[in-house]
């Protein structure tokens, strides 16, 4: 059924040709087609041509909806025909390039040739309509290059061979005239080859040619032959203009009544209407050549019109779709360029973040790389040199019996040595922080000074981290060093607390306080703080005792 | 007094100190090794004769040489030979004062006494000898605040509520009511006052008033 249903316009020339009947399914809308296809050319009633439009209109957007590109395309092409039979040239020509987009998206060139043609050579006539003559001869180039049979290139220069007539560059059109010419005569059609004769030799009387008379002679009598009245007609009228154009009054006027004689025996009235007015125009009347000169001024005057009517329209819509496409491409601009922005200014935001991240990981990578050389140090000082000094002073003590004075000035550089060791210790990790810290602190218990601690104990500390725990145990240590060498306080208050995500570490003492001023090795600690993430500020004035506010 | 003793030390000099200071209580029986794998397997034959040692001395650090250790560190041999014989005694000697160290040793209670090596260390050894033999337990004086209970350092709410009602001129039985009224406890008399005079240590603080004024200096109230 799908298939069926895909391929049914191309069907349709088939049924039209055998009109065989197929299933039920493709019978109905064969009928409408095979009702309004007839119509386009021959509309019988006012109405015919606006319902044949909304019946195509119709089929076209279905097919659109159903993403049925070839049906699409195949309804676009009657659409526009109407249109332009309507008079809507630019409607027209917006629906065939519409057509045209959809064809370039259904891809299959080779296939999709004839739709391809068409199209061209619709837009092609809309141009000519409108004196639009390069870009007529554009199209119809267009097409040329796409032909592949001789029917098509026929059709496209003899309508090339038109728009030179209306350019009136016969020579040209001589040239477009010649070929199809030569296809007639292989085409061994008698209703083609009198036509394209006819034409030839029109051009060529307009160039005064002498071939031109004798090929309009030959394509009548060729006509009269098959007897092909409408081309008949053609020739005589044809015929008529060369004689009028080149004086010879009298044989115009006896072709005239030849013509009319073929015409009255057709019985078409548009035949009749058609060979009278070229009698009327050899009639000699004053009344009838005035009345004749204005009528044709007034026609003129009206095609005119309707010509600077619609190439008035055109260009304004022209313009508009220019301006909305160019209103559409500063919008697509726009919005490119912020993207642009965007997505530079992302860049730029992200190297920046990157490289703070990659310059804190250094000072971080630094940072430990400086603690554990620092435990190493500590650690051999600890554990070797002081081990040594006391071997020597114990050696000293039990062997020699030396003074106590030695003795005491040894157990003084054994003392400072260990000093220097625990001021540069670091915490070992993962056991009980609080404890550990605990330790540190009251290390610095003695018989002078005192050390408080509140809160120390609530304080979970698994979610802090690592190096911001090691941190903090140094910058107290360094605190407490401190303390104990310049403050001669006798009172140290060591207050923890959490605040939010953070713990909130208050050192305070009742010391004799110091000139911050001045610069006290305190100062480092700063930048040390704000390495792993975390500040510490101080308050210190002479005789009021020092204070510390960390935030971890 | 004991008179079985080992003694686990890789310096001869403090080796030579510690033994004249044994020597001075009167021990007899005193064995010297420098590895604590030594150490080890010493005692446990001891224990397989039927004499086994009764106290034991170690240095919390060793050396580390060609040779390989089962266990490295004088907490480690302590640790392990107390699960075995825990009815023999043990004392640490060490260079080691952090406090975070000593309550990591002596926090487990496996440990009787921690001596520090220093001026006064081989004095301190022979009475921490002398206690350990008493049944009691010993820590050199500087590292005596390592193990000082909670109380003495840290301070909470109730002692800071205590201090700010001083601070507002309360007398103690009136700090009392007031602790009864806002469902504080304890709040007997008794215990206030004996709260108050801890804090006055706590704060070195000769009386209340020097109480609150330490206390205000430090911003606590």
């Amino acid at each position: 059924m799908k298939l069926f249903k895909n391929s049914f316009p191309f069907l349709f020339i088939f049924l039209l040709c055998f009109c065989t009947q197929n299933s039920y399914a493709i019978q109905q809308p064969a009928d409408s087609l095979l009702y309004y296809y007839p119509i386009i050319n021959q509309p019988t009633n006012h109405t015919d041509l606006s319902d044949a439009f909304t019946y195509f209109e119709k089929k076209r957007k279905e097919s659109l909806r159903e993403k049925d590109t070839l049906n699409a395309i195949f309804y676009a092409r009657y659409v526009a025909e109407v249109q332009n039979k309507l008079g809507f040239l630019y409607e027209s020509e917006v629906t065939t390039i519409e057509a045209l987009k959809l064809l370039d998206l259904a891809g299959g060139k080779d296939t999709l040739i004839e739709p391809r043609i068409g199209l061209y050579n619709h837009l092609g006539m809309l141009c000519r309509q409108r004196h639009d003559y390069d870009k007529a001869l554009y199209y119809y180039n267009n097409s040329l290059n796409i032909a592949i049979t001789e029917e098509h290139r026929y059709a496209v220069w003899n309508n090339m061979a038109n728009v030179y007539k209306d350019q009136r560059k016969y020579d040209k059109a001589i040239v477009e005239l010649e070929k199809v010419y030569g296809y007639a005569i292989q085409s061994k059609n008698d209703i083609i080859l009198s036509r394209s004769l006819n034409n030839l030799g029109v051009v060529q009387a307009k160039l005064g040619l002498s071939e031109g008379l004798s090929n309009m002679e030959k394509a009548l009598a060729l006509r009269k032959k098959i007897n092909y009245i409408p081309g008949i007609i053609t020739s005589y009228t044809h015929l008529i203009d060369y004689y009028l154009d080149n004086g010879r009054r009298e044989k115009a006027a006896a072709l005239a009544e030849e013509a009319r004689k073929v015409a009255y025996s057709s019985n078409n009235p548009k035949w009749r209407s058609h060979v009278l007015s070229r009698i009327i125009d050899l009639k000699e009347d004053p009344d009838v050549l005035a009345f004749k000169k204005y009528t044709d001024s007034v026609s003129n005057a009206d095609l005119m019109q309707r010509n600077k009517y619609i190439s008035a329209k055109y260009n304004f819509e022209a313009q508009e779709r220019r301006a909305r496409e160019s209103e559409l491409q500063r919008v697509k601009e726009r919005s490119r360029r912020i993207v642009f922005q965007f997505v530079l200014l992302f860049i730029i935001l992200i190297s920046f973040l990157v490289y703070r991240y990659l310059r804190i990981r250094q000072k971080r990578k630094i940072l430990q790389e400086v603690s554990a050389s620092e435990a190493r140090i500590s650690r051999k000082m600890h554990d070797e040199i002081a081990n040594d000094m006391y071997r020597v002073m114990t050696n000293l003590q039990t062997r020699h019996q030396l003074s106590g004075e030695i003795l005491d000035d040894l157990d003084d550089i054994y003392s400072r040595t260990r000093d220097i060791s625990r001021e540069i210790q670091t915490p070992e990790s993962g056991k009980d922080y609080a404890d550990i810290l605990k330790g540190l602190l009251l290390q610095f218990r003695t018989e002078k000074v005192n050390i408080i601690l509140n809160g120390l104990s609530g304080i979970s500390w698994d979610s802090v981290k690592e190096d911001k725990k090691r941190m903090l145990y140094k910058i107290l240590q360094e605190l407490m060093v401190n303390m104990r060498k310049h403050s001669e306080a006798s009172v140290v208050l060591l207050q923890f607390r959490r605040s939010g995500k953070n713990v909130l570490v208050e050192y305070k003492d009742n010391g004799k306080g110091c000139d911050l001023g001045k610069g006290s090795g305190l100062t480092n600690a700063e930048t040390r703080m704000k390495l792993v993430g975390g500040t510490i500020s101080f308050v210190s004035e002479p005789g009021e005792g020092f204070r510390a506010k960390i935030i971890i | 007094m004991f008179s079985k003793v080992i003694i686990a030390e890789d310096q001869d000099d403090i080796n030579q100190g510690v033994y004249i200071a044994l020597c001075d209580l009167g021990i007899s029986e005193i064995e010297q090794t420098q590895y604590c794998d030594d150490t080890f397997v010493k005692v446990k034959r001891a224990a397989m004769d039927g004499r086994p040692y009764e106290l034991l001395i170690t240095d919390l650090f060793f050396k580390e040489d060609h040779r390989y250790q089962k266990y490295t560190s004088g907490d480690s041999l302590a640790n392990a030979l107390k699960k075995e014989y825990p009815d023999m005694k043990t004392i640490v000697y060490s260079v080691e004062d952090r406090f975070q160290k000593v309550r990591s040793i002596m926090i487990p209670g496996d440990i009787d006494a921690y001596v520090c090596k220093g001026r006064k260390g081989l004095d301190e050894l022979k009475e921490a000898i002398c206690k350990v033999y008493e049944g009691e337990s010993y820590l050199s004086p500087q590292v005596r605040a390592a193990m000082s209970p909670k109380a003495d350092t840290e301070i909470n709410d109730y002692d800071i509520t205590i201090i700010k009602q001083l601070a507002l001129g309360l007398s103690q039985p009136e700090i009392s009511r007031y602790m009864e009224q806002e469902g504080i406890s304890p709040y007997s008399l008794s215990s206030v006052e004996k709260r108050i005079n801890k804090l006055k240590d706590i704060f070195r603080a000769k009386n209340p008033a020097h109480l609150v004024a330490i206390a205000k200096d430090m911003g606590l109230v």
